[in-house]
């Protein structure tokens, strides 16, 4: 991060028309969302695999075939599917499972939670360790470390979830036995107990992405005249990092983490498969499976609403941390 | 240096989170319920069952995936029901009678059969069972033998046939004739009945939401036989390995479908893994309709060189890891009374006879085409097996595995050359038929159409005669073997695994019927 030689402790203005450029956000997210929707609806449709045959199978009926593409309404020309659908959208109707015929906004509300837990407690986790890890590894004096440090990111992020899923449901799950292979209990803390191990698994992503970005702008924030004026100044050890070290560094981290939430939310689809986690993901990959067009059309809506709000979050925690952050 | 703050926190959350996922709840298999105790002896507790994805209804009607069936069988009222052998057996019938024509069978309900409320299950209900069946048009060879059914005071039906029906009994156990009162379906809508429905079977449901994770099944109080088990809790694991973890350890009682090297895995002291022979075969269909454009598939000479250069048992022990047995017929064979091998040579290969088969053709130097295979377990590898086979004559198969969805609209699209999958019927008529018959599933996939093999088929579906029938399907099978449009390769199985006495609990058909032994038990004979 190019930081002038400001003095971040100065309480700099957090932007004029801070409402009217938020507002604007907003107006973006919205035909971002409009596009996503439309994406959503003409991508599955184009994927090849038709929702009645994927019910009934290969060897079903050709009667039962029809009764049932009509009985779904996807006897009609997909211009009229979207047009019933976008007006459906508008009265907040996300219509209804092909599958089960529960609506899938119900699904959305049942479901989202799960997965926004998991969110939650990976990013907390992964702040914990991240954080911790970048301050050491670029306030420590031994020249080995950033070279340990390095390869071991690049060698966490070059394993892919699913395989260290698996290490981890055996290790805890299996050896230790201190994980839960199966269930879920909806709650705080309860639920802590079925989402440690899914967390530490996405953690094995997110941390060496995070503390590695974090490592890199707190090393060019050291070279900044401001972070020795602490020290000559005398401030308090929590202060000095605080103020001079961490806030002024942790801008980009925090754009990324944004980021990294909206990717993270692909991968709990993976994650919670493996730890048989009701989440939105899982009801994801069923749904493609059986090309249930109303929920893919849903969840895929939800999943870039998701983004755009936890990219415009980010964007604004950023722009508190560092108010050169740019909202437009 | 906060550093160690840092660094206390992360240890005490750690432990903290060992110490709260630290007392995963055991198994609690019940006063009498171990590996060792005999399935009629055992009474268990709960039994925790995991099945692969969830139930999206319970309607016999909604034509939902076949995950659906195992749940629902157990709390449907059925007329007859199999048993852990898929024999078709008396549940809520009591008794039974054949005119001598075979043509009219009467059937009297058990006296006092009640719904799982305490409400009488009238004949009615069963009538309006088939009628919802033959509405939705599900499966109908299995009951286009039927030509009626009309109930005869509160506790008699009576079927009439349009011809004798070896298979009856069989069509009469399938789900889709799953027996619910007529009139609270009619009181309310089917999709509301079936989100809670009473229960005319031996289990009840007592806790499900349509497409969640779990479905809670207690002994229902007014069936006539008493359950071995006081509960079932269906859950759903999606992902096979983490399926098996979970098995091993401890938190699930019994789970089918199980990857395929799973024996290897477990600890046999506390887990049994078994594998059920299913009542299918895994085979090879060609495309014979017009438009598929490869011509060496269209001819018979260059199937039949297929056929016979296919080591089928290297496509079981390879493939499958050695799990079923290489095919030599169609038809399957467990509890099949017809079953006789049929392929040249009791289907071992014959690299000699298919490289001479070919050279009879204009494709003697072999020929290219494309075999689609669903992405499920093991399938694409058996396929590859198949294909490796097929190289020691020059052809080449391109294996390419696909999402079921895919593998169903290309093959009714008719957009394929060669298809891996199987054929599971539970009667080996009706197998016959997917295959053979005009309207059967696979004919309408495959383009077969062969006069002299329905002519056959109808004959034996309509006898009673088992050394005649037995006949009739030997001389079937020779007229598919000369024509080689499907290349059978192996049976059909699926493996399960459980933690208490085996056979309390199994998986019928697996992945469809559920069984659940009572006392006193269903009625043999």
């Amino acid at each position: 991060m190019s930081s002038a030689a400001i003095d971040p402790r100065e309480d700099a203005s957090p932007g004029r028309n801070l409402a009217g450029r938020v507002l604007w956000r907003a107006v973006r997210a919205l035909a971002v969302s409009f596009w996503v929707m439309v994406i959503a609806f003409g991508l599955i449709r184009l994927a090849p695999g038709d929702p009645v045959l994927a019910r009934l199978g290969a060897e079903a009926d050709p009667a039962a075939i029809e009764r049932m593409r009509r009985a779904l309404r996807l006897d009609v020309d997909p211009a009229t599917q979207f047009v019933e659908y976008f007006f459906g959208l508008l009265r907040g109707d996300l219509g209804r499972s092909l599958e089960n015929g529960r609506d899938v906004m119900d699904l959305i509300a049942q479901s989202l939670p799960v997965t926004l837990w998991i969110i939650a407690v990976t990013v907390v986790l992964g702040l914990l360790i991240a954080t911790p890890l970048a301050l050491v590894v670029a306030l420590t004096r031994r020249p080995w470390a950033p070279y340990v440090f390095r390869a071991a990111t690049a060698t966490f992020l070059a394993v892919p979830a699913f395989f260290t899923a698996l290490i981890g449901l055996i290790v805890f799950g299996l050896h230790w036995r201190v994980a839960p292979i199966i269930g879920y209990e909806p709650g705080f803390p309860a639920n802590l107990k079925y989402l440690w191990l899914p967390a530490l698994v996405i953690c094995t992503t997110l941390v060496p992405v995070l503390a590695r970005v974090l490592y890199a702008s707190i090393v060019e924030t050291m070279g900044e005249e401001f972070v020795e004026t602490g020290i000559i100044r005398g401030v308090s050890r929590p202060r000095w990092y605080w103020f001079y070290l961490l806030k002024p560094s942790l801008a980009p981290t925090v754009v990324l983490l944004s980021y990294m939430i909206g990717v993270m939310i692909g991968s709990t689809v993976i994650i919670e498969t493996i730890f048989s986690l009701p989440g939105i993901g899982r009801n994801l990959v069923g749904a493609v499976i059986g090309r249930d067009y109303p929920v893919v059309q849903g969840i895929v809506l939800c999943f870039g609403l998701f983004v755009v709000i936890v990219g415009l979050i980010g964007d604004l925690v950023a722009n508190w941390l560092d108010p050169r952050v740019d909202l437009a | 240096m906060p550093v160690r703050t840092y660094a206390r926190v992360l240890l005490a959350s750690g432990l903290l989170a060992f110490a709260a996922g630290s007392a995963p709840a055991l198994a609690q298999p019940g006063p009498n319920c171990t590996l060792a105790t005999p399935a009629d002896k055992a009474e268990c507790a709960t039994i925790r069952m995991v099945i692969g994805a969830r139930t999206t209804s319970l309607d016999p009607t909604s034509g939902g995936p076949s995950t659906d069936y195992q749940p629902m069988y157990v709390q449907h009222g059925l007329l007859y029901r199999y048993d852990e052998n898929l024999v078709p057996r008396m549940d809520l019938v009591g008794s039974e009678t054949k005119s001598p024509d075979g043509l009219t069978i009467t059937q009297k309900l058990r006296a006092g059969v009640k719904y799982s409320d305490g409400s009488p299950v009238v004949a009615e209900d069963a009538v309006f069972a088939f009628e919802r069946w033959k509405a939705a048009g599900h499966s109908s060879a299995f009951i286009a033998p039927i030509t009626a059914a009309r109930a005869v005071g509160d506790d008699t039906i009576v079927w009439t046939l349009a011809s004798p029906y070896p298979d009856f009994h069989h069509a009469i156990a399938s789900h889709f004739l799953g027996i619910h009162p007529k009139k609270q379906i009619n009181d309310k809508t089917p999709a509301e009945y079936f989100k809670k429905p009473v229960s005319a079977g031996p289990l009840m449901v007592t806790e499900w939401t349509p497409g969640s994770d779990l479905m809670v099944l207690r002994p229902n109080p007014h069936y006539w036989g008493k359950p071995q088990l006081q509960e079932l809790r269906v859950m759903v694991i999606p992902d096979p390995t983490s399926r098996l973890l979970a098995l091993q350890q401890g938190s699930v009682d019994y789970v089918y479908t199980l990857p395929l090297n799973a024996a290897s895995q477990v600890d046999a002291r506390a887990v049994t893994v078994f594998n059920h022979p299913e009542p299918g075969t895994f085979m090879l269909a060609v495309n014979r309709y017009d438009g598929q454009p490869n011509a060496a598939l269209r001819d018979r000479k260059v199937r039949q060189a297929m056929s016979l250069v296919v080591d089928r048992k290297k496509v079981a022990e390879i493939g499958f890891f050695g799990i079923p047995e290489p095919a030599c017929a169609y038809a399957f064979k467990p509890g099949n009374p017809y079953f006789q091998c049929s392929l040249p040579n009791e289907g071992r290969p014959d690299l000699a006879a298919a490289k001479a088969r070919l050279g009879e053709t204009q494709w003697a130097n072999g020929f290219t085409f494309e075999m689609i295979v669903p992405a499920r377990p093991q399938w694409a590898e058996a396929a590859q097996v198949v294909a490796a086979d097929l190289a020691r004559i020059g052809i080449t198969a391109n294996v390419k595995p696909l999402p079921d969805a895919e593998i169903s609209t290309r093959i009714r699209a008719r957009n394929y050359e060669l298809v891996f999958f199987r054929n599971a019927v539970q009667t080996p008529i009706l197998q016959l038929r997917n295959w053979f018959f005009p309207g059967g599933a696979w004919v309408i996939n495959s383009g077969f159409n062969d006069p002299a093999a329905a002519a056959l088929l109808a004959e034996a579906g309509a006898s009673t005669d088992v050394p005649k029938i037995r006949d009739l399907l030997r001389r079937l099978e020779l007229m598919a073997v000369e024509d080689s449009t499907y290349v059978p390769l192996t049976s059909q199985f699926s493996l399960s695994g459980i933690r208490h006495a085996r056979g309390v609990i199994e998986a019928v058909k697996p992945g469809e019927y559920l069984f659940i032994r009572t006392n006193p038990p269903l009625p043999r004979g």
